[in-house]
């Protein structure tokens, strides 16, 4: 087991570098403790503006979505099992030709996941934040209490990951059920405004350092995580299905774009892989999870959140439909007809704004309801689209085909949050001052970023032009 | 008249050369195979050549446009890869449709297509549910579809049954007859020695052997067999 786990890890590493350099690759965690050591070292300062109860909140409840991220890819575990990734193999599949249950690679799957994800993130934060204690106030015990605590907020992440994934292999019904009963519970507690305490064992252990929370998180993950791994199904097969032919009449339907061809393969891929199903799951649990904080930070300090903000986060969250675009299928037989990769690129993107303009019309008037702001509902979903539309074209120019390994690139990334910070915090100010001239100024943001899509649509061609196809 | 025509490509990965200054030349209506040991660098010239990827150095042209160039030359060739891979989520009958749709043409030979490789009772079976074999009776028909000029083929015969083998070999001979050409990669010399009419053997992305088996044959019960570990041999 031991030595899988090993190999499992050695995968996942030489899977990312195979994208960048090592260097660029091992800069990305100490890049993060850099950053948590400033952060450690200017606390005083920071501590002014937020209480530490939000910060240790947010600590959590960021953790909490990471581990959920690192673990959902449980739920390609055995679809790289049952296919292979283009021309690549993964090791997952190995219990197809060796002596191996696919319980035990799923076991070995977890012990990656976390390992990885801690070693990239995790420690070299709290590795930062030590250090910063030789230049702060802030105290060794504290750091120590926070990496056990966040850890274990990280692990309760990956472990519902993991059920759930397996759940969703067994029953797509039972799975929809309990995330339903899931987001039943979420409203349930904010319509009472239960403290977030009481409702996530890990905070409460953090703020309580009481005994009883800790057990109750570690029953938890223990309970998550072997459910998840025995309920882990063996059987390589799944049901085969049988399908009309549904291009000819879908290409027909899109005439109107250009790339029609494309995207009725797209779609026909979308509705069979159930991705629209895990698109709009994942797209709803970051904007569970910032409502949340939107209404805990409005609960304390009232900041003055509104429905243009809440669009400008849900055009930010959008980035995660065109990440699941780029993971239903491997795009190696793109490479043999005559199309190119920024040909793939602008159909996905032009899927996205289908998409992501639905989710927009679903969120975005029902948020204004509840918080009394009808007449603000044409301004977001403009500021909503306008964000959306320049958050995915500025990922696709940087990333192409391969939104989700990029972002393992320094370089990437440092280009990425200065092109999403840079008219989203003007943005977001805007949004929090009411009037007739920050209005102006939104739509006079919204424009600009409307002109740069442009820029970044045109850049694609010359600079994926040249490139590949094969993973 | 030259079809392919390469001058000095190079490919490196990093420090590692692949191909190093290759030099080809395929006339209209060859059924040309090029050979090599395991990493030799056939499939990466067979990437080049369509497209694929770009060389390092050097210039590669086919049916007169240069590769780099790859909408157009894939427009006019056919494609069967070393890994059958097509699309998972659609229908044998839905990737011809859609080739066909992509190509620009129409979609009247889709139904023959899947009769000439037997899938036409796989049709509405999603691509991941089919066996090996049968994702490469699909890829072999999605690069015949359109009729192209000239076809390059990565070990177009593995995993198929010994009829189909038969079959594709007779359709290839058939093919170059009518004015086709033809590029192949193959580790199966046998079926190969029936079909090559020019034969190039590359070693180290280096190319040790290039002509007729008569040309390159010693004696003449040697069979492209004993050529290649010949050649092989005495790098």
């Amino acid at each position: 087991m031991f030595n899988l786990i090993k190999l499992m890890l050695k995968e996942e590493y030489r899977f990312h570098t195979s994208y960048t350099s090592r260097y660029a690759f091992m800069f990305f965690p100490v890049f993060a403790l850099i950053l948590a050591f400033l952060a450690g070292v200017s606390s005083s300062k920071i501590l002014e503006e937020i209480s530490l109860k939000q910060i240790i909140l947010s600590f959590h409840l960021s953790l909490l979505l990471y581990g959920m991220i690192a673990g959902s890819f449980a739920f390609l575990g055995r679809e790289m099992a049952e296919r292979r990734f283009g021309s690549v193999n993964f090791m997952i599949a190995m219990p197809d030709i060796l002596p191996l249950s696919f319980r035990k690679a799923f076991f070995a799957l977890y012990i990656r996941e976390v390992a990885f994800y801690t070693g990239l993130t995790i420690l070299p934060v709290t590795i930062g934040l030590l250090l910063s204690t030789f230049f702060s106030s802030i105290r060794i015990t504290d750091v120590l209490l926070l990496f056990i605590a966040v850890f274990l907020s990280f692990l309760l992440g990956v472990s519902l990951s993991f059920f759930m994934s397996s759940i969703y292999r067994r029953s797509a019904k039972i799975f929809s059920a309990f995330t339903g009963g899931i987001i039943f519970l979420i409203f349930i507690s904010a319509f009472f405004r239960i403290p977030v305490e009481n409702i996530i064992p890990t905070v409460s252990f953090h703020f309580t350092k009481s005994l009883l929370p800790l057990l109750i998180t570690i029953v938890l993950i223990l309970i998550f995580s072997a459910l998840g791994i025995m309920m882990a199904k063996e059987e390589i097969r799944t049901k085969t299905k049988y399908f009309d032919n549904a291009y000819p009449k879908i290409e027909k339907k899109l005439v109107f774009s250009k790339y029609s061809r494309l995207m009725a393969k797209e779609l026909i891929d979308i509705k069979r892989s159930n991705t629209g199903v895990k698109m709009f799951f994942s797209f709803l649990m970051p904007l569970i999870f910032m409502t949340g904080f939107l209404w805990f930070v409005e609960e304390n300090i009232s900041v003055g959140f509104n429905s243009i903000s809440y669009a400008i986060f849900i055009g930010f969250f959008s980035l995660v439909v065109y990440s699941w675009l780029n993971n239903i299928d491997s795009p190696d037989f793109f490479g043999f007809i005559p199309v190119t990769v920024p040909d793939v690129i602008k159909t996905r993107i032009l899927i996205h704004i289908m998409f992501v303009s639905f989710f927009l019309v679903l969120f975005v008037p029902g948020m204004s309801v509840i918080s009394s702001e009808i007449y603000m509902i044409p301004t977001a979903l403009l500021v909503g689209f306008a964000v959306s539309v320049y958050m995915v074209m500025g990922a696709a120019y940087l990333t192409g085909l391969r939104p989700n390994t990029s972002l393992f690139n320094p370089k990437i990334v440092a280009k990425f949050w200065i092109i999403s910070l840079l008219p989203q915090v003007p943005l977001i100010i805007l949004s929090l001052m009411p009037g007739i001239i920050s209005l102006f100024f939104i739509l006079f943001i919204c424009t600009l970023l409307l002109i740069s899509c442009y820029w970044f649509y045109r850049g694609i061609e010359e600079k994926w032009g040249s490139e590949s196809f094969t993973f | 008249m030259s079809v392919i025509h390469t001058e000095n490509i190079r490919k490196c990965f990093g420090e590692f050369v692949a191909l190093d200054n290759l030099n080809i030349d395929i006339d209209a209506g060859d059924f040309f195979g090029l050979f090599g040991p395991n990493g030799a660098g056939k499939t990466t010239m067979l990437r080049i050549l369509t497209g694929q990827t770009q060389p390092s150095s050097g210039e590669a042209f086919v049916l007169g446009d240069n590769v780099k160039n790859s909408v157009e030359v894939k427009k006019k060739i056919g494609i069967v890869p070393e890994y059958e891979s097509p699309p998972s989520f659609l229908t044998p009958e839905e990737f011809l449709s859609f080739v066909c749709s992509v190509r620009g043409i129409d979609e009247k030979n889709v139904e023959y297509w899947l009769g000439f490789f037997d899938l036409y009772r796989k049709k509405k079976t999603l691509c991941k549910d089919l066996s090996k074999g049968m994702r490469q009776k699909l890829m072999l028909a999605s690069a015949f579809i359109h009729e192209p000029e000239i076809l390059f083929l990565d070990e177009p015969f593995i995993n198929l049954d010994p009829i189909y083998q038969k079959k594709i070999r007779e359709y290839l001979v058939d093919y170059v007859k009518n004015s086709g050409t033809i590029f192949l990669c193959s580790h199966i010399l046998e079926i190969a020695e029936k079909l090559c009419s020019k034969i190039a053997i590359i070693n180290n992305g280096k190319i040790i052997g290039n002509g007729s088996l008569d040309e390159l044959r010693k004696r003449k019960d040697e069979s492209l067999e004993d050529v290649f570990c010949r050649l092989i041999e005495d790098v």
